[in-house]
């Protein structure tokens, strides 16, 4: 690089460098300083005692000027000016050098991503709270005896997965005030977990407005499709009735869809002790998901093996071929387009006297 | 005058930057401002006549995208772990650090786990029965507030005079 034109090393200096500040200070093996280079007052280092270690003069510095333990590379550390810098100190020809590159905008771009990923998993945990506040009990309790079925080597097993979410969530949520969001999200999760409880289901997970269940796990009265797809319908005819109190109150209307498929997945339990989780993988999983991505507003789609496994009566599901992301074959997808009128049979489920209260 | 380093480590917004502005700077701010790298500040101590000085690391919290760079902890004489007791989960957080910590420098630095937020209790995920497991592993606690300023003098005292080969405050 020593022949390349200066114009050419300039560019490349500040694309590898950045065009923050840069300071060096050159010690001997005992840490005393020799020579110091570059604009080390824009990290806020005045004049140093050349006799006195620099690690007794400069904070950062302390602990680090072990020689057998070098090269240190300390990214992001705020200097006496405020200044956010990259600091790397080598050995080198019996002399320490510890080498400051200042990142202040490199610092600002990590701090406002940094910190929207925080205030969002922070937002994620109260609205978890929220929710245990109401439905937590059953739900952990549920999700314990999931995590307690499984072998904790993990293992194989048949089930159906459930993915539902709001649809239009994200654009509702960019024009609405917070404060307004998180009453609808409270509001719509509070109608879509009970119809995951009373079916025997386990919550998976509640990524903002999409909620994950499995089906199959926990015994119930009948097959894992059959739950899933009773326990959708009740979903459906929950925002139904939601709807028609917001539309009196003016707010928006929440559609949603859903996407359900049945096959062998990897069943494990993964995490910590206070943060244990039912982990499922598969191509049934990722078909879920792709089929909750079909499904328009108030529309539940499955796939072959869940309707192939249903014993309901009256359900008007209409077969399709589709193309999906990720699969090379087209595959073949049940649509219900839900209808309360066409659905009366289900429009009640409360009469089932057997619904909710058994585990076997 | 001896200097001290001390790490503060811990998960994300579990009070680290809010422990060491309540303890240097007598401020307390309800806003979450996330840490990026490292922010150093001093304190002088006085541990049974003998004075020290404190340089207090506050370490970017650990989050699902990032994980603390071991090379902030070389050369430190403390590790403070701090646990939002509002959020249980940053418990198996702060002791994920610990092995961390463990591995890179060694065990036999003086540590001290903070359960921070207790202006909060009504809201605690953490239970007594957490506490009293950290305690049974022979690790020091106490439950501090920023906000209010409780526990917060008596937890640094309490690291520092552990550094100095002192017995520690009773915990809380």
């Amino acid at each position: 690089m020593e022949n390349f034109p200066d114009p050419v090393k300039k560019v490349l200096y500040d694309r590898l460098v950045g065009k923050g500040p840069i300071g060096l200070l050159e010690l001997d093996l005992s840490g005393k300083p020799v020579s110091l280079y570059g604009d080390l007052e824009s990290f806020g280092i005045g004049d140093l005692d050349l006799d006195v270690a620099a690690d007794a003069q400069l904070d950062f510095l302390t602990g680090m000027l072990n020689p057998t333990a070098m090269p240190v590379e300390l990214p992001f550390i705020e200097m006496p000016s405020g200044m956010s810098t990259d600091i790397h100190i080598f050995a080198e020809n019996n002399r320490l050098w510890v080498l400051l590159i200042g990142v202040d905008d490199k610092s600002s771009r990590q701090k406002t991503v940094q910190q929207k990923v925080n205030d969002m998993s922070l937002t994620h945990h109260r609205q978890s709270r929220i929710l245990n506040q109401y439905l937590g009990e059953e739900v952990a309790r549920r999700l314990k005896i999931g995590i307690d079925s499984v072998d904790s080597n993990g293992e194989r097993r048949r089930l159906t997965m459930m993915f539902a979410d709001i649809r239009g969530f994200t654009t509702f949520s960019e024009n609405s005030q917070p404060e307004e969001v998180f009453e609808a999200l409270n509001i719509y999760l509070r109608a879509m977990i009970p119809a995951v409880i009373d079916e025997h289901g386990v919550i998976d997970k509640i990524i903002g407005d999409e909620v994950m269940a499995i089906f199959g796990m926990l015994p119930g009265r009948t097959n894992g499709p059959n739950h899933a797809v009773l326990a959708s319908i009740r979903m459906l005819q929950a925002i139904d009735e939601l709807n028609r109190a917001r539309r009196k109150q003016n707010l928006a209307i929440l559609q949603v869809g859903i996407g359900i498929a049945t096959g062998p997945v990897s069943l494990g339990v993964l995490g910590s002790r206070h943060r244990k989780s039912i982990t499922v993988i598969g191509n049934h999983v990722n078909l879920a998901a792709r089929l909750q991505g079909v499904a328009g507003p108030n529309q539940l789609v499955i796939d072959h093996p869940t309707y192939n496994s249903l014993n309901l009566e009256n359900q008007n599901f209409t077969r399709k071929m589709v193309e999906l992301k990720g699969f090379s074959a087209p595959v073949a997808i049940h649509l219900l387009e839900f209808d309360k009128a066409s659905n009366p049979e289900i429009g009640n489920p409360g009469c089932d006297p057997n619904l909710g209260n058994s585990e076997g | 005058m001896y200097k001290k380093k001390v790490c503060m480590v811990g998960e994300f917004s579990v009070g680290k930057t809010s422990l060491v502005q309540r303890y240097v700077h007598s401020i307390f701010s309800e806003k979450y401002l996330t840490t990026v790298g490292v922010k150093i500040d001093r304190k002088e101590v006085d541990v049974d006549g003998e004075k020290i000085q404190l340089l207090l690391w506050d370490i970017q919290g650990e989050d699902a995208f990032s994980s603390v760079p071991m090379s902030y902890v070389k050369g430190t004489s403390a590790i403070i772990l701090v646990v939002d007791g509002t959020r249980g989960y940053t418990l198996d957080t702060a002791f994920e650090i610990k092995s961390h910590i463990d591995e890179a420098v060694g065990d036999k630095i003086p540590c001290i786990v903070l359960f921070n937020k207790y202006d909060l209790l009504h809201q605690w995920e953490i239970t007594e029965e957490d506490i009293a497991a950290v305690k049974a592993g022979g690790v020091l606690t106490m439950c501090t507030s920023s906000k209010d300023g409780s526990g917060v003098e008596d937890a640094f005292e309490s690291i520092s005079r552990m550094m100095m080969g002192k017995n520690a405050l009773a915990a809380a």
